[in-house]
């Protein structure tokens, strides 16, 4: 179990062995098409890289595009690392809005997004991680967890599951509780945990996951009890108003001294 | 909804801002809001690489840049 950092382009001039991150995640649609020297001192530094995406569009109906996975392919193989994961939503079908709208939560919707991830998985030869997200509106029969869970089983897919839009989500629609969501989450299929920030928005009247904060204290106690509990990895997102280096790593070491171990 | 709406705009001005800062300097707040709604509305991009907006940023304005001023 270990505590990991989005990598954000802010911190492109900052000494990499001065951050405590025990991993790195990073976008490949930020990389893909770009000099990757720096990934490359990320991997020197002796911490790996896995890839969390935004585009692939699991929620959508247009065709997943087969060039797009064979780079992604690609940039596995050349950083080395087997993760990959992107969000159970949609972003754009003629229109890629670098956004995430919600997928319906039915039985017919999980189906349709299961056999898209199941042709993904079946090109990449690997299995993929689907991100539980954060939704502003949607509609549906199920629990969003029961959703999750579903798409899960029938593509036989894994769960990167956010912990901080399961908070988001109970704040502002108060329909399961993150009690409840957890209970009802088989484990043996998280890959991993993200947690970040959020803020309220008055003009909204909504809590937005801003990730431009630190991670609430209630949020960070239940990350770091289920990552105990199932020995899983958890990965810091601070992607907005990216503070320094000291800030990162006292957010970092507060999540360690969540667990018992302290590590 | 208004908060996706404001979502979109947002992504589409994040890399605006961070590609095109002197852009941005010459303009007022309301100028810049009302290119970058204007530009997301006649656009449609289907890049998976986000920096790539900048392409499509740049050919909205060759081709707006072609239209004949209003009166």
């Amino acid at each position: 179990m270990s505590v990991g950092l989005g990598y954000r382009r802010e911190m492109a001039d900052w000494d990499l062995s001065s951050l405590s991150a025990s991993f790195f995640e990073v976008c490949p649609e930020n990389w893909i098409h770009r000099d990757r020297t720096r990934l490359h001192d990320m991997l020197q530094t002796g911490r790996e890289i896995r890839l969390h995406g935004v585009s692939l569009n699991l929620g959508g109906e247009s065709e997943i595009s087969r060039n797009f996975l064979r780079q992604v392919r690609e940039l596995m193989s050349e950083l080395g690392t087997s993760f990959y994961s992107d969000h159970l939503a949609a972003s754009g079908d003629a229109h890629q809005l670098y956004d995430l709208f919600p997928i319906p939560f039915t039985r017919a919707q999980a189906r349709r997004v299961a056999d898209r991830i199941q042709r993904v998985q079946d090109q990449l030869g690997l299995a993929i991680s689907v991100e539980n997200s954060t939704y502003y509106t949607n509609v549906g029969e199920l629990p969003e967890s029961e959703f999750l869970q579903t798409v899960a089983q029938l593509a036989d897919c894994q769960i990167l599951l956010d912990i901080n839009n399961v908070v988001v989500n109970w704040k502002n629609h108060g329909l399961e509780s993150p009690q409840a969501y957890f209970s009802r989450i088989d484990f043996s299929k998280v890959t991993y945990m993200h947690v970040a920030g959020h803020e309220f928005n008055p003009r909204f009247a909504m809590f937005i996951d801003t990730h431009s904060t630190g991670v609430e204290v209630q949020t960070a106690e239940w990350t770091m009890a289920l990552a105990q509990h199932h020995s899983l990895d958890v990965l810091l997102e601070w992607d907005n108003d990216v503070p320094d280096v000291a800030t990162l790593n006292q957010e970092m070491m507060c999540l360690r001294s969540l667990t018992t171990f302290g590590v | 909804m208004a908060v996706y709406r404001h979502h979109v705009y947002l992504a589409a001005s994040h890399m605006l801002e961070a590609s095109y800062p002197a852009l941005k300097a010459a303009l007022e707040d309301d100028a810049w809001r009302l290119l970058l709604q204007d530009f997301i509305a006649q656009t449609r991009w289907d890049s998976h690489f986000y920096a790539e907006l900048t392409d499509n940023f740049e050919s909205y304005l060759v081709n707006a840049m072609r239209e004949p001023l209003l009166p």
